[in-house]
């Protein structure tokens, strides 16, 4: 949509790592495409998770305070063909079941516990966590 | 206009004296070429390009003054009559409010805080829902609003004080008094309270409050500031390192967060919600300043 305007790109493609089978994926739709967002008060980041269950694939994000992003999963064996052992695979650019994590850092320090997650029905997880601000005081005070 | 009025007498010495401003009657009674006024040998140039008077037509001058002066005076003795109309009005509507104004009495019933001398008021209300009736709530009732209620109770208690219909009065400093507690503080300092909501002190309410009772609400003492539905239990400055969170119950999109191996309380977790929607609320408002 509107990525490639605003999005740098130099500060975040290497920021993101893969490993297990969401590495092997390397064409097609691969899993682990990131957005990320900021806002004034918290930041945004999408991921592709395709192939990936919310049933069974065992999601987890680990956030940290200084917004280091680890998400793990599964991604399991995704065909509903009961003789899938019939085909000789020809081609396989989709990820192979396994287990994979997804690590990317986040511009800046977030609140752990200030953290919204949405794993949509697309297969995109999104989330929005708040910025940890050191010397923020409640805004009643 | 200047052909329906009856054609006044040009030898009327007070014509004379309204001759100061004759052009703009000149140039709009130019505009009625059919003018009974108008002798034979007298004429107006229609197609003069300036306004001031020529010195030829002196005949048109003066009947065009004398038409001026003749809607002048019926005017004035118009405004001499509506004049009278609205003191004898005013009198009338000033005679009333008196009636309308409550009887200030004494306290009926002893309020030992009250100096003596000073006089307690009761309005009732002559509008609203509740016209009619004398609604105030006890003190103690007050009190226990102000301290025992929580963050959604408190407007509702603020709309249950601004009801009261009680003034207290000081014939020695003719001034007026919404609370208890304006009282206490006014013969603690000697100044009237002044509020924290508008510029007006509680002064010139004693001017109008009898008009502005109504609409002004009633200042309430605040110990506390009622902010936003802030999380209460929420520490700000110290989040944890790092937080798991897992998926579960897979079907309704729903995740726990985890510190180390520990599922982090339901409860906690609700707060945490409550902060991130009141932070993501209230930064939607940062960012307009």
């Amino acid at each position: 949509m509107e990525r490639g305007n605003n999005v740098d790109h130099q500060q975040l493609k290497p920021s993101v790592v893969l490993t297990g089978t969401a590495k092997e994926g390397s064409v097609g739709p691969p899993v682990g495409l990131v957005d990320i967002g900021v806002s004034e008060g918290a930041y945004l980041f999408r991921i592709a998770l395709p192939g990936i269950r919310r049933d069974q694939s065992k999601v987890k994000c680990e956030m940290h305070r200084d917004g280091k992003v680890h998400i793990q999963g599964v991604i399991t064996d995704g065909t509903t063909l009961k003789d899938s052992n019939a085909y000789q695979m020809k081609v396989q650019q989709l990820c192979p079941p396994g287990p994979f994590t997804i690590s990317f850092n986040l511009p800046g320090p977030v609140d752990p516990r200030l953290f919204s997650p949405s794993f949509r029905p697309d297969g995109i997880l999104e989330v929005v966590v708040m910025k940890y601000k050191m010397h923020t005081t409640p805004p009643h005070t | 206009m200047s052909t329906s009025t009856p054609p006044p007498l040009p030898h009327d010495p007070n014509l004379k004296s309204q001759q100061p401003d004759p052009p703009v009657p000149l140039s709009s009674s130019a505009d009625f070429p059919p003018d009974p006024l108008l002798k034979s040998g007298s004429f107006i140039t229609a197609n003069s390009p300036t306004p001031t008077p020529t010195p030829n037509p002196t005949t048109t001058t003066t009947t065009a003054t004398a038409t001026a002066a003749s809607t002048t005076t019926s005017a004035h003795t118009q405004n001499k009559k509506s004049p009278n109309q609205a003191t004898s009005n005013g009198s009338e509507s000033q005679s009333t409010p008196a009636k309308r104004r409550p009887s200030t009495v004494p306290p009926p019933e002893t309020l030992e805080w009250l100096p003596s001398g000073w006089l307690v008021e009761d309005r009732v209300r002559s509008s609203g829902a509740t016209a009619g009736l004398i609604d105030r709530i006890p003190e103690v009732t007050k009190a226990e609003i102000i301290l025992n209620c929580g963050i959604r109770y408190y407007a509702s208690g603020k709309a249950l004080l601004q009801r009261r219909n009680r003034y207290y009065f000081d014939p020695s400093s003719a001034r007026r008094f919404r609370s208890k507690k304006e009282v206490l503080y006014f013969l603690e300092t000697g100044t009237p309270r002044k509020r924290k909501k508008g510029a007006e002190n509680s002064n010139a309410d004693v001017d109008k409050s009898g008009t502005k009772g109504k609409t002004v609400p009633a200042p309430t003492p605040t110990p506390m500031p009622a902010p936003a539905p802030a999380p209460l239990n929420f520490d700000y400055c110290n989040a944890p390192e790092k937080i798991q969170w897992v998926l579960t119950k897979t079907s309704e999109d729903s995740w726990t967060p985890f510190i180390g191996k520990d599922k982090v309380p339901e409860n906690s977790k609700r707060e945490w919600a409550v902060a991130f929607t009141f932070l993501s609320t209230s930064n939607g408002g940062n960012k307009m300043s």
